[in-house]
């Protein structure tokens, strides 16, 4: 989709760039046909303003002095060189391309801004949403997000793998609400995390030092749901906070939902109870995947209405390598939704040993 | 998709809050406003949200169901749920969060028991 954007972008850049000589041949030839009395010529200021929508200062300029070079001659040919009404249309096609060549500087300087801070906040959302690495001891790691927000690469869905001491820790988690104060949010999130996770002797401590950093920052109802995961020996120990449980594609073909014996609220809410969140631990061998995902995913709705079914998609997931085995579901996500999703949708896919 | 809408109905000291659609996002602001309206009526207000033509329920309809929760127990009221199901028992259960709401299996019931 991007690609055929950006081509209906360089199609519609060229028909800009031969506007302002379109207009201004038609202008000559409708000045020939039709003699001096309708006073054609005036029209040639339409090729500088033309020019000024797409082209460089220099460029409009050139394309002004393009169209005294049209009209002096024509105007010579029918006669009126040097009347009062031809060297009106000369002033103003000179004014013009002045006026024209100002415009085109500030839409310049405009749009080299934009570039700037684009830029920037490119920068910023790489720094918040850093790219996972695509191996982390024996397990290959794949990735996909995509925003509902136009142009943007982040929103309240987030994401981090790191490798410890302790071993591979990750957390994959979703915002309640959206627009920028999620994404506040999500940076206070993955900050807590990427300290915590380096110093903490387990995922409950983590938990606790992102619950403890959402509670000085967070409103009461605001939430924070998330999964942690530590990659163990041949298993895998899960902390889940109201999120939406794994999927587990173990090598045999069977797919599961990886729920834990006992559901925690989401980070966040620790005002409303004394519990602690429990970690639980499953079975991650050779050949195993598992998928983590946010409610954008299963909350992904077809024309119909119909909720996306991911159990039933999931064997999508064994082809390929991971990252290409990723981008095709997440390419059955998009055509199930038939547009742009409504919601940000994140997934990581963890296989160990890839084949 | 379908429309939310929101009917508020008194039955004495307990005010009733019947939901129908979809609650989520876009619709959430509807609830939040309607269940501020129904703790100001009262000064320690007791509130039955009866979800039994909700449809839909994602993050934001439990962030303003717990905002409710908060709100009617900071005044000395309640707030509890009736004929839970559905999309609805699922977020809740995910959450961790159906068993901090006080649920009912009908209104009856729930006006029965806290009036």
């Amino acid at each position: 989709m991007a690609t055929s954007r950006r081509r209906a972008g360089t199609r519609s850049q060229l028909v800009l760039r031969g506007l302002p000589f379109a207009v201004m041949a038609l202008v000559a030839v409708a000045d020939l046909v039709a003699g001096p009395a309708l006073a054609f010529l005036s029209l040639l200021t339409l090729g500088p303003t033309f020019a000024s929508v797409s082209g460089s200062v220099r460029r409009t300029a050139a394309v002004g002095a393009l169209a005294l070079v049209i009209c002096i001659p024509l105007a010579a040919y029918s006669g009126t060189l040097l009347t009062w009404q031809n060297n009106l249309t000369l002033a103003t096609l000179i004014s013009v391309t002045g006026a024209s060549m100002l415009a085109a500087h500030l839409r310049l300087r405009r749009e080299r801004e934009l570039a700037n801070v684009r830029l920037v906040a490119e920068a910023a959302q790489r720094v918040l949403l850093r790219p996972v690495p695509r191996r982390a001891g024996d397990v290959h790691l794949a990735l996909s997000y995509t925003s509902a927000a136009a142009e943007a690469h982040i929103g309240g869905d987030l994401y981090e793998v790191v490798t410890t001491p302790m071993g591979v820790r990750l957390i994959v988690g979703d915002v309640q609400g959206k627009g920028l104060g999620a994404v506040e949010t999500a940076a206070w999130v993955l900050g807590a995390f990427r300290e915590a996770a380096y110093d903490q002797p387990d995922l409950v401590c983590v938990a606790q030092r992102v619950e403890a950093t959402l509670t000085r920052h967070l409103g009461a109802e605001s939430f924070v749901t998330a999964i942690l995961a530590e990659i163990g020996d041949g298993e895998l120990t899960l902390l889940n906070c109201g999120h939406p449980a794994p999927l587990m594609l173990r090598r045999d073909g069977h797919i599961e939902l990886v729920t834990p014996p006992e559901e925690s609220l989401p980070l966040g809410l620790s005002a409303m109870t004394s519990a602690t969140p429990k970690p639980h631990t499953c079975t991650f061998g050779e050949q195993d995947q598992i998928l983590f995902y946010t409610d954008g995913v299963i909350e992904t709705r077809d024309p119909d209405g119909a909720f996306y079914p991911l159990i039933d998609r999931a064997e999508l997931l064994n082809e390929g390598d991971p990252q290409q085995a990723l981008d095709a579901l997440r390419e059955d996500l998009i055509d199930h939704a038939g547009g742009p999703l409504a919601d940000d949708a994140a997934m990581l896919l963890l296989r160990r040993h890839g084949y | 998709m379908d429309e939310f809408t929101v009917d508020l109905d008194r039955h004495g000291d307990i005010v009733v809050i019947r939901l129908h659609g979809e609650l989520d996002l876009r619709t959430a602001p509807t609830l939040r406003d309607c269940l501020a309206v129904a703790l100001s009526q009262l000064d320690a207000p007791i509130v039955v949200v009866d979800a039994s033509r909700l449809t839909f329920c994602d993050s934001s309809g439990v962030s303003v169901l717990l905002s409710g929760y908060g709100l009617a127990k900071a005044a000395g009221g309640h707030l509890a749920l009736s004929c839970v199901g559905g999309r609805l028992t699922r977020v809740l259960e995910v959450t961790g969060l159906i068993s901090h709401f006080q649920i009912f299996p009908t209104t009856h019931e729930a006006l029965a028991e806290l009036r």
